[in-house]
Order: C-alpha cells, then structure tokens, then sequence
C-alpha cells in the first residue's frame, strides 16, 4: 500500500547539536539534545525542518537518556545534509515526530536484517534497546563503512557484512558482493520476517528475491535517500 | 521523499502486517475501495454549496478515520494485538450518528425512495455512499475468506456501515440547503 504515514506526525520539537562524530569521509553521527518527555520506538524517525526543506532521520538512542543520534551520510549537493555537517555546535534544530511504523514485531519466523549503508540506523536503535538473535547482512562498499559493528555483531545470531569493494587482507568472514546476491544464493529457503532499510533500488530488489524464493515470509521495508 | 518503492511492479503489495499479497486479493480491494471513497470525500468538500460549508470540518474528521480504516484493513489477522491497535474505537461511529441526526432535524421526512441526484454536492455524495457500501461488502468479505476475526474490525464495520447513511443524509442535506428539491422514484 501507499505509505499512510508520508509526512511525519505533528509533535514539532527543537533540539539543539551536542557533538558530531565523523565516521568515514562522508557519514558522520550528530547527538542531539532529547527535548523534555520526547518518546520514540525503536526504528521510528523524526522528520528534520531546515531551510524550507524536510529530511528524515531514524533515530538511535544516545549514551545517554538524554540524547537522540542521528547517523548521516553527507551527500555532496545535500543541502541539508551539508548544513548539518558544518554548522557549529549547539545550533538549534527544528524536527516533527516521531514517527514511522517500521518496529520490530517478535514471531515465530526468524528476523532477517538487511541494511545498506546508513540504513543500520533503525537496528542499530533496536539493538540498543536490547533485541537479540536476528541475521544481519550490512551492505557496505569496506569494512570502514560498517557503521554500529561493535553493537551489532554481538547482538546478531549471524553478522554478515556484504562488502561490494575490496575485501579486507586478510579475508574476513565478510561476504564477497551485494546483500542480494547473498539471497539469492547463500540464504536457506525458509519463512522469514525480512526488515528491509537502505536505498530504494535494494529493497525492491529484495523484494522482489523475497516474492520468488521466500513467498510466505513477510517483509518490513524503510526506505533511505 | 519518493512515493514509489518498485516493490509492487510484478503485481504483488505489502501489508502492514509484512505479508506479500497479489494485487488482486480481496484485502487490496477494500482498503482500495476505502481509498476512492476518501477521495470522493475530497470532491464532495470541493462541491460543497456555501451554505454547507459547516460540515467540511466534519467530513476532514472523516477522512482522517479512513486512513485509519484503511491501515486497519492492510494489516491482517494473524497479529491480532497489532490489528486491534488499528481498529477504529466505536465512538468514531457515534460521530457519525450525532452528525446524522444534526442534520437530519431539519430535513424533511421521507415517504418515498429518492433518485440520486440535485446539487453537484449531493450527486457526489450518493457516488460516495454507493463506494462505502462497497467498502464495507469487501471489508465483509476479507474478514470471510481470511483468518481475521470478525470482531478485529468490529469498530470499521460499524463505522462503514453508519458512514453509508451519513452520506445518503448529506445528500439530502445538500440539497436541501442548496433548495435544490428531492426527485421521487415514480414507480411504473
């Protein structure tokens, strides 16, 4: 069905910028002040409001009850992406949210996590709220850009990082290309939750993989820009 | 942020419950029936007559419950705390009865069947009731052929079925306030 929930709720909030952390050249995590009895599930976002235009972001917990994090990859004409990477701390954001339906549901099938890049931003939240035993298949070009590994890969029954550049030296237990060729062709046939979030291109794909050898699974998807 | 996945190009959707069902299957019907009718809703607003224009506050209210009906509808039986998250309370259908009374004081009562029609408004109106009652026959029809249970969807049962009557008074009440007259079905 059509998203319902295209634009986030109306709950508008303002935060302001604690800290930011650069994981790779271009993805870099911003803490956020947690404004007074803001809640949230775990995989539900907010929705940024800079400059006229509007982002969203799925939110992590923080070290600290007290902050929200944002994991971001920095896109070169992103306007907002690039205002969020250079101005100072301490500047003030407007957001809207929570909101999102993209929470974990415990079944009996097996949890399939499929992420892309910073699309580990919702389980890694799921994580730190304490889920265990699920599969997770983080789509990264090199292990640098495996965002949350030291979180996730403890908490994951199977920690599969699909890498679609160089493999590291020595060979890790990383697999060697796309989360989808992974489905296709490594995955037992079974039923299973799949929780789909990254780009547009690799949740239909999977979806479409999920149609043809997984047809009574179920599948939850989040879609990141 | 874009409206399409591709996830449905080969005839298949996703429920919210994270089924993947064809296109075709009754549950798409009737939350797809729930969709046209709250379009319809959206023209019946932009038809309104002047002198209507108290009941668009009204029908907006209406439309945000059939968003509601239809994430209700897409979600299946199978998680039925899930479900009942979903389903509408019944006292959104005792709107619809206050609403319904609200107007019908003031209406003339009925001895004979009506044709559809008059105001732009209230032919709208009858489209729409027409496309509820389809909603709801479809909505009957899921919970038939599916594991879901009846009572999962008692609050939108209850609520199309009394939505179907609101929108045969609004017909009326259009007419009415537009002083358009009601036309009798003149039996052969």
């Amino acid at each position: 069905m059509t998203s319902l929930d295209v634009a986030a709720g109306d709950n508008l909030h303002t935060s302001r910028i604690i800290h930011r952390q650069w994981l790779t050249k271009d993805t870099f995590t911003l803490a956020l002040e947690r404004p007074p009895d803001f809640q949230f599930q775990a995989g539900q976002r907010i929705r940024l409001l800079i400059g006229g235009k509007h982002r969203d972001y799925s939110l992590i917990p923080g070290d600290t009850p007290a902050e929200l994090i944002l994991l971001i990859r920095w896109m070169d004409s992103g306007v907002v992406s690039t205002h969020l990477s250079r101005c100072p701390l301490a500047t003030s954001l407007n957001f809207s949210g929570p909101s999102g339906h993209f929470i974990y549901r415990p079944s009996s099938r097996p949890a399939i996590f499929i992420a892309t890049g910073t699309g580990i931003a919702p389980f890694a939240a799921m994580c730190r709220g304490g889920l265990q035993g699920f599969v997770l298949l983080h789509g990264v070009r090199d292990v640098g850009a495996l965002y949350y590994r030291d979180l996730m890969e403890p908490a994951a029954a199977r920690y599969i990082p699909c890498l679609t550049g160089a493999m590291p030296s020595p060979p890790s237990e990383a697999f060697p290309g796309r989360v989808t060729m992974y489905l296709r062709n490594q995955l037992s046939a079974g039923e299973y939750d799949f929780y789909l979030a990254g780009r547009r291109e690799m949740i239909a794909e999977v979806i479409d993989i999920v149609d043809h050898r997984f047809a009574s699974s179920r599948v939850y998807s989040e879609i990141f820009f | 942020m874009k409206v399409y996945t591709g996830g449905g190009d080969r005839g298949r959707t996703s429920l919210f419950s994270g089924e993947r069902i064809a296109k075709d299957d009754i549950r798409v019907e009737a939350y797809g029936d729930v969709d046209e009718l709250n379009s319809l809703l959206g023209v019946i607003i932009a038809a309104m007559p002047h002198d209507g224009t108290a009941r668009i506050a009204e029908l907006r209210q209406i439309q945000g419950d059939l968003f509601r009906v239809g994430a209700c509808l897409a979600t299946s039986g199978e998680d039925p705390t899930f479900a009942a998250t979903r389903d509408l309370p019944l006292e959104n259908a005792h709107f619809l009865e206050k609403a319904i009374d609200q107007m019908d004081e003031d209406l003339p009562r009925l001895s004979q069947f009506i044709l559809p029609g008059g105001h732009p408004a209230a032919c709208w109106s009858h489209v729409a009731r027409c496309v509820c009652r389809r909603a709801e026959r479809h909505t009957v029809r899921t919970v038939r052929q599916s594991s879901s249970k009846e009572d999962m969807y008692a609050g939108t049962l209850t609520y199309l079925n009394r939505l179907s009557d609101y929108l045969f008074v609004l017909a009326r009440y259009c007419n009415q306030v537009t002083q358009t007259p009601d036309t009798p079905w003149e039996s052969a």
